[in-house]
């Protein structure tokens, strides 16, 4: 999985798109209430992560990462595969889908079709999909500017609650040195990258949690649009269901997030047997996990969805290469 | 079928009976010229009968002097007598009949090892007509017909320049249809002729009747919902997309011309949007982009609002729908789909019928049925609005009827098996679908993916041609920006 062979024609916007789309993907499956504390310590998390980042920007040329050493990316890409379905499966079942098995399984048929596409693919579906996110997104704080409260930013929130929760809701981060070490133009490629990955995390996110802060005045009237009520951090199941544009979002990006990390574990060469392997056994996972009210289900399905993620994807691959010396 | 012709005629005219399976409308005419027997063939109303009078019999007739042996003969003719523009020699039988079967008169002699051909067509076709499928308010009026060669002179009419290139093929093993490469040799991307070439020279086909059967073959895939390849009837837009860097090919024998490539965003751009104002045309143009999303997700999306979001309902419209709903024995998703289909036979049947039988069926269908299927409580009205609201509304994009008309099914499934959410994951599907498309490396999905911001000028609006024309669009663009960072 070097960058010769992963991403051969994918651009410094189309990288950022992604990168920004697993984020989003978890920013809208989190059910946290937004506050300005939660706005402050995202805003941290994001500034303390381009601080880290320079350097790579700065020595990416020496971002080569031996062969051998690749299998810690595809397993950690098939990791955050399945976290991100079960986030999202998570965020159904908070719903109370009326059909999460059936969901399951045209979601697990979507990720079969979406895998097997080519990578060039994703990389154009993310910059399309950020794009319309990004134009109805800027359209929210113009229709709701008038019912917008700045003293709502008042309200009291933990600050490193919200950076920690950053971090562990940022997969994608752990993957940017493979990511940014792009074959062609290299000394264009990371920065554009970088530049555009950051606009999205410094301003937008926090700008988006800042303004649903001061929506929370409107929570007690139950007016203007629900993705407010949403962003205000109303109880899921009465907010997020009545949002349909959300709704689209949501779904599509996780299928989007979810086929990146899996194209990017499974190597290109029989990936649709590869892909075939893994979702069927991820749709174990996840049925399972859906179907599960305990903690003995919910463990059984996060260990299908382990299994299914690292036995087509790493170990075949491994034991492959170990015939193939032997 | 690689036969050499002999010098001896009779063993010749035998030998071309006898391929041609001694078909009746090979014609043979015999003369003597200069003392030297010769045979002129032609094929049945294909050649001008006025043309072969003076063009051929009459320069033939007044061949005089003494000229020793067939042979000589033919290359006196060939280099001494202007019968007609387009001649040539051959010795090769295989050679021989495509030449003869386009309507190009053969001449044989005693004693010549070779035929000469000159082109004297005169078969009847279409004359040039406004084209039916791609009707313009202001632009020109003339279309495509069949005949290859007529299509070659309309876009030249067009384009005096001589960058503009015309090169013949022939596909089809058994047809030897030709067809006609165009493309501005200045503007085309490197290699894309090359790559056109050797795709059609290589068509496992035995005949083509039409731009459906090379289409596939130069496509990636055979499951493509989204063509990437265009097809026009009308010769100003082949120049337009020609002026732009792209390739186009006629095919003899239909007025259907391919492009290549086409992206996706402009099989919402017409001509007229070009000739109209340019505050109107952007508005025409979201009208079509508004349209198709009507089509392909309304009905969609009242079924998922209905059965699984009647939140996102107001409570008046809810209540509404609520009513029609409860007098229906079938559920929305049964009726959405029956009423579409039924639409589907009543269009079909239109189609193909006579254009005045056709007409009264459209009116039964849509009126009578309609009217009767609601007043006798088998649908609903808010379904019936739903399904013709969609239907309409797909046909502001002809181009994409056929997508639309596989994906509409497909959609409303999925809204019934999971509402919004089904719909969306199916909509990942069709974005994967798109962008994964490609043709001869052209991504269908630029020039929004990979984004070239300055281009969306001619996509999210219409800009006036003062602008437009500060930087014309060249396809090799598209791939530029897929190397670019």
């Amino acid at each position: 999985m070097n960058a010769a062979a992963r991403t051969p024609s994918w651009s410094a916007l189309q990288t950022a798109a992604v990168l920004l789309l697993c984020r989003l993907t978890l920013f809208f499956c989190c059910d946290q209430p937004y506050t300005a504390a939660y706005a402050k310590g995202m805003l941290a998390a994001a500034l303390t992560e381009a601080v880290l980042l320079l350097p790579l920007a700065i020595f990416r040329r020496f971002c080569r990462f031996p062969p051998a050493m690749m299998w810690i990316y595809r397993v950690f890409s098939l990791i955050s595969a399945a976290f991100l379905a079960a986030e999202g499966f998570r965020l159904l079942h908070a719903l109370h889908s009326a059909q999460p098995a059936l969901f399951a399984a045209m979601f697990l048929l979507t990720l079969l079709f979406t895998v097997s596409r080519p990578q060039a693919a994703t990389a154009r579906a993310a910059v399309i999909l950020l794009v319309t996110v990004s134009t109805a997104l800027l359209l929210l704080p113009v229709s709701g500017i008038r019912t917008a409260n700045p003293v709502s930013l008042h309200m009291p929130g933990s600050v490193s609650g919200a950076f920690f929760r950053e971090f562990r809701c940022s997969p994608e981060l752990a993957l940017l040195p493979v990511l940014l070490s792009h074959p062609k133009k290299q000394e264009q490629y990371a920065p554009h990258a970088l530049a555009v990955w950051l606009i999205g995390r410094l301003a937008v996110l926090p700008g988006l949690v800042l303004f649903g802060t001061m929506q929370n005045g409107r929570l007690t009237r139950g007016a203007g649009s629900p993705f407010f009520l949403m962003l205000a951090g109303a109880p899921l199941s009465d907010a997020v269901r009545t949002d349909g544009f959300w709704m689209l979002f949501a779904a599509g990006s996780a299928v989007l997030c979810v086929s990146f990390f899996l194209q990017l574990a499974l190597p290109p060469s029989r990936r649709p047997v590869r892909a075939l392997l893994t979702v069927m056994l991820l749709f174990t996972g996840l049925t399972w996990l859906c179907i599960s009210a305990d903690y003995r289900g919910t463990g059984l399905g996060i260990a299908a969805l382990l299994l299914g993620a690292l036995l087509p994807g790493v170990l075949l691959p491994i034991s492959r290469t170990r015939r193939q010396k032997s | 079928m690689h036969i050499r012709l002999t010098d001896n005629l009779e063993e010749n005219l035998v030998q071309l009976q006898r391929t041609a399976g001694c078909s009746d409308d090979l014609i043979i005419t015999r003369v003597t010229l200069c003392g030297i027997p010769c045979a002129l063939l032609t094929c049945e109303g294909m050649v001008a009968s006025s043309l072969l009078s003076e063009l051929v019999f009459d320069p033939l007739n007044g061949l005089q002097g003494h000229i020793s042996g067939g042979g000589a003969l033919l290359h006196t003719i060939y280099n001494k007598k202007l019968l007609a523009a387009d001649a040539s020699m051959t010795d090769q039988t295989d050679a021989l009949f495509p030449l003869l079967y386009s309507g190009f008169a053969v001449l044989l002699a005693e004693g010549a090892s070779a035929a000469l051909c000159f082109g004297i067509q005169g078969y009847a076709s279409r004359s040039i007509s406004e084209p039916s499928g791609e009707l313009n308010i202001y632009g020109a009026r003339d279309g495509f017909s069949e005949p290859v060669r007529v299509n070659m002179s309309l876009i030249r009419r067009r384009m005096k320049s001589p960058s503009l290139t015309f090169s013949l093929v022939s596909a089809g093993t058994l047809s030897r249809t030709e067809l006609c490469i165009c493309w501005l040799r200045d503007r085309v991307p490197a290699g894309l002729i090359g790559e056109i070439r050797q795709r059609l020279s290589t068509l496992p086909l035995e005949t083509v009747l039409s731009s459906g059967y090379v289409r596939p073959f130069l496509e990636e895939s055979d499951m493509q919902l989204v063509h990437s390849i265009g097809t026009t009837e009308r010769p100003d837009i082949l120049c337009a997309k020609l002026l732009e860097g792209r390739v186009g090919i006629l095919i003899d024998g239909t007025p259907h011309a391919l492009v290549i490539p086409q992206l996706f965003c402009e099989t919402f751009q017409t001509m007229d949007d070009y000739n109209y104002p340019p505050a109107y045309a952007t508005l025409l143009r979201w009208m079509k982009y508004g349209a198709a999303l009507i089509a392909l997700l309304l009905p969609a999306g009242y079924l998922a609002a209905a059965l699984w979001h009647p939140e996102l309902l107001h409570e008046t419209l809810l209540s509404l729908l609520t009513e029609a709903e409860q007098t229906v024995p079938f559920s929305p998703a049964a009726e959405l789909l029956g009423i579409l289909f039924m639409f589907e036979i009543v269009r079909e049947a239109g189609l193909r019928l006579p254009k005045a039988v056709g007409g009264a069926v459209g009116m039964i269908g849509g009126l009578l049925i309609g009217d009767t299927a609601v007043k006798s409580g088998l649908i609903s009205t808010p379904v019936l609005t739903v399904a013709a609201l969609s239907a309409t509304a797909g046909f502001v994009i002809p181009e994409h009827h056929a997508a639309l008309t596989v994906l509409r099914p497909v959609f409303i499934l999925a809204a019934a098996a999971a509402g919004i959410p089904g719909i969306a994951l199916v909509g990942m599907m069709l974005l994967y679908h798109i962008c994964g498309t490609e043709v001869f490396g052209f991504p269908v999905s630029a020039p929004i993916a990979p984004l070239m911001p300055h281009r969306l000028q001619d996509i999210l609006a219409r800009v006036g041609f003062r602008r437009l024309s500060q930087g014309n669009f060249r396809v090799s663009e598209v791939r530029e920006q897929e190397e670019a960072p």
